[in-house]
């Protein structure tokens, strides 16, 4: 799992998340201090005191990142991007949405990548639509 | 798909680091590069595509689709669907999981897919295979393998005017019974693709502040388009020479019935390059991309017995003249390369709340084309393209939650299809059934500005102009039974609007998403029509509706999960004079499903039921082909210009899929 803290720090820094008491299930995860940007919610946030990390998640800047692992599924879905998997979180200097496998793992897994992102207003379906053959 | 009135052709795809559109008319068949169950997101920037994405035709975006990689754990998963329409499918995957302490881990999977076709009498099956070795070591270096590869068979959907619409619906198929002289028997109108990708991204942390990313790809895309023709045996055509017996099987008052077959078999080589140096608080990316692309595409036919029974669907026992040549109405071969320079350049001020960005990717396109049918315009048509495409963008941290950006940029895409450089003749007649015309590419400027709060409530709003000069449209032109894509130049475009999404984290197991869109998209000109213009100028343009509207809101407490989507599209013309449109349209999806506890080597095995279109309502849900215009138009000259009917896609039906899967 040593490699998986740190796929799972770039993963979930996504999600910039307040502490949620309704969230009882959540399996909170203790990132190792290697992690410079990710606090566990226990933990005061750190960052204020180190001034040489605050690059590593490049857009973000100065944020104290909460990393929590709220479900194990087997098929990667983690509960955690906003609206469903529908709004992944971006910081880019440019109009831009992700579907994160929250949403992508839920639908038929006969629609395609391009059938996910019709659940957007802005991408409009033009094939014959039907849930296994939306790319045609 | 379109986005901001763009058409899918206009948008980029990216896999892996790699372009997955097709090389060529850039349609974009994510289905035949990844499973849907190895997708780990699917991003998609609207308007402003990154500097370094490699594509040259994202004019209307970019997508990027993420691979959900080898996984850390040795195991896998297997799921099994079924649904209406006789669908089946069996995916599984295995993940090595890390070997040894050798940072090396793999995964690969397969799945089968069958169902009928949802309107009709055709049938649809795909193999689809996917798979990656990674080697990892130090902090940040990598070497890759991506092996994927599709078998893609499927029965086309029979496109139809607006009048066919209104008199059969859905019922206006190909037919399942063949006599001779149907063309329109289901067993003629199939399409074919067989994808295969070698991507071995490598990633080289050189040192602290320095990385290098690399990745060669090969890729080789082999499609076939089958058509319904009937050839006279006596007096058909070979370009402009007429032949006087071509001795064919099976005539009826001197007519075969016969398969058209258009193979598109494209061979792609690649090598995407980008050196990135950070120094403080400034980062410096520098990239080289090169692409070359081989095609050899004919139209060649196959006859057809009194049966149905067809001679072959490759390159056997083809119709052949008396002089013993394979009788063809195209026979092309096509080559273009591409040399690509980007630089670009990144600042962050005042303690990293100020991210200014300027960057410039210079493009360069040269393609060649012979045709070796006689009586053609040109046999030998070439082109080159440069473009230089500068970017800007200034971004602003007003909190840790709260962003402002503006952007600037500029975007560009080489023209479309083969037929821009070469011409195909009909079986019939003497003269090139398409005109070969040489088109500029397609360049647009937009800019945008937008917000983004992030929290428990999620927010996201932006607002775009652009402005897009030889705008050309996509359309498709039946020749031989075979549709090809025929762009539309329809000059300048401006394209204005505003988009908006809001969504919870899940809070509560609970997370509900609304999403909107305003469009307004113009034509700046009149069309050229013959030798007159169409009064285009200022009618709005195609596939471009006006407001579009997605709500969902989704649940999930670890083991009953579920989600429901709402879409509206509203009213998109389908010709540039904008006397033919499709209605406005809803549909909606469900989806229900329970996760239990892993029960011995079953890791949370799940049942999943996915409802698509639950209203069943049958509907217009886009273009096969867009038209100037399809009534008789006054032009500006005061001619008449004569109309010609645009072809549609539907949609329509029920669909449920039942799917059980399970992790190990």
């Amino acid at each position: 799992m040593r490699k998986t803290n740190g796929f799972l720090a770039v993963l979930l820094a996504s999600s910039v998340s307040l502490p949620d008491p309704a969230d009882a299930r959540p399996i909170h995860k203790k990132v190792p201090a290697h992690q410079p940007t990710a606090a566990s919610p226990a933990v005061p946030p750190k960052t204020a005191a180190k001034p040489q990390s605050q690059h590593s998640f490049s857009a973000t800047g100065t944020e104290t990142v909460e990393v929590h692992v709220s479900m194990r599924t087997a098929n990667g879905v983690t509960n955690t991007t906003p609206g469903g998997g529908l709004m992944g979180r971006q910081t880019a200097a440019r109009s831009q949405s992700t579907i994160t496998r929250d949403f992508i793992a839920k639908q038929s897994p006969t629609s395609n990548a391009i059938a996910c992102q019709h659940r957007s207003a802005w991408s409009v379906e033009h094939r014959n639509v039907h849930p296994w053959l939306a790319a045609g | 798909m379109s986005i901001r009135g763009l058409q899918q052709a206009e948008i980029g795809f990216l896999y892996e680091g790699i372009p997955l559109n097709d090389s060529i008319n850039y349609t974009p068949y994510t289905q035949a590069m990844v499973d849907t169950d190895n997708i780990q997101s699917v991003t998609v920037a609207q308007g402003a595509p990154d500097i370094g994405a490699p594509v040259y035709n994202d004019v209307g975006g970019l997508v990027t689709v993420a691979l959900r990689g080898p996984q850390d754990k040795r195991g896998g998963s297997v799921d099994f669907s079924f649904g209406s329409k006789s669908l089946q499918r069996e995916y599984i995957r295995l993940d090595t999981g890390e070997i040894g302490h050798s940072g090396v881990k793999a995964f690969a999977s397969f799945s089968t897919t069958t169902n009928n076709q949802w309107r009709g009498s055709g049938e649809f099956r795909k193999y689809h295979v996917d798979s990656k070795i990674i080697k990892k070591w130090g902090t940040g270096s990598s070497a890759g393998l991506t092996f994927s590869y599709d078998n893609w068979q499927q029965a086309t959907y029979r496109p139809l005017t607006m009048a066919q619409w209104k008199q059969y619906g859905n019922s206006f198929n190909y037919t399942k019974e063949y006599w001779p002289g149907n063309t329109n028997w289901v067993g003629l109108r199939q399409y074919q693709r067989r994808s295969t990708a070698l991507i071995a991204p490598v990633k080289l942390k050189l040192s602290e502040h320095v990385n290098l990313d690399l990745t060669p790809a090969y890729m080789n895309y082999s499609e076939f388009y089958y058509g319904g023709v009937t050839i006279k045996n006596n007096g058909s055509y070979f370009g402009n020479q007429r032949i006087a017996d071509l001795n064919m099987p099976y005539q009826t008052n001197g007519v075969t019935t016969a398969s058209s077959i258009n193979p598109v078999p494209q061979k792609t080589g690649f090598l995407n390059t980008a050196l990135t140096w950070k120094a403080g608080h400034n980062t410096f990316r520098a990239g080289y991309i090169y692409n070359y692309i081989a095609l050899e595409e004919p139209i060649y036919y196959a006859p057809v017995n009194y049966s149905g029974g067809i001679a072959n669907n490759y390159n056997k026992y083809m119709v052949t003249m008396p002089n013993g040549q394979q009788y063809r109405t195209l026979d092309m071969n096509f080559k273009h390369q591409m040399n690509e320079i980007f630089v670009d350049d990144t600042l962050k001020l005042l303690d990293d709340k100020l991210t200014l960005n300027a960057g410039l990717r210079y493009l360069m396109i040269t393609r060649w084309n012979t045709n070796l049918i006689p009586g053609v315009t040109k046999y030998k048509v070439g082109a080159s393209y440069a473009q230089p495409l500068p970017q800007v963008s200034i971004s602003y941290q007003l909190t840790p939650h709260d962003q402002i950006y503006v952007d600037g940029t500029t975007a560009y895409r080489a023209p479309a299809s083969v037929q821009v450089y070469g011409e195909v003749f009909s079986t019939n007649s003497p003269n090139p059934a398409s005109k070969q015309a040489s088109l500029k590419g397609e360049y647009s400027i937009g800019e945008e500005i937008g917000y983004r709060h992030y929290g428990l409530v999620n927010l996201a709003v932006s607002l775009f102009n652009y402005n897009i000069t030889n705008n050309q449209i996509t359309s498709s032109q039946y020749i031989n039974g075979i549709p090809l894509p025929s762009p539309i130049e329809a000059g300048g475009k401006t394209s204005r609007g505003a988009q908006a999404e809001i969504g919870l984290r899940p809070w509560h197991h609970w997370s509900p998403y609304v999403s909107a869109q305003y469009l307004h998209a113009t034509t700046d000109n009149n069309i050229a029509s013959g030798l007159d213009y169409l009064p285009t100028k200022g009618k709005r343009a195609v596939q471009s509706p006006e407001f579009s509207a997605a709500a969902g809101i989704s649940y999930d407490d670890s083991h009953i999960f579920g989600n429901f989507v709402f879409n509206y599209v509203s009213s998109q013309y389908s010709t540039l004079m904008n006397d033919e449109k499709i209605p406005g349209y809803e549909t909606a999806n469900i989806t229900i499903g329970y996760r239990m506890n892993s029960i011995g080597f079953a890791q949370h095995p799940q049942f999943q039921l996915n409802v698509v279109n639950i209203g069943a309502k049958n509907y217009l849900s886009g273009f096969q082909s867009i038209s100037n215009n399809a009534k008789a138009t006054r032009g500006v000259y005061g001619t008449t210009i004569a109309g010609s009917s645009p072809l549609y896609l539907s949609a329509g039906g029920l669909a449920v899929v039942a799917s059980l899967s399970t992790g190990f």
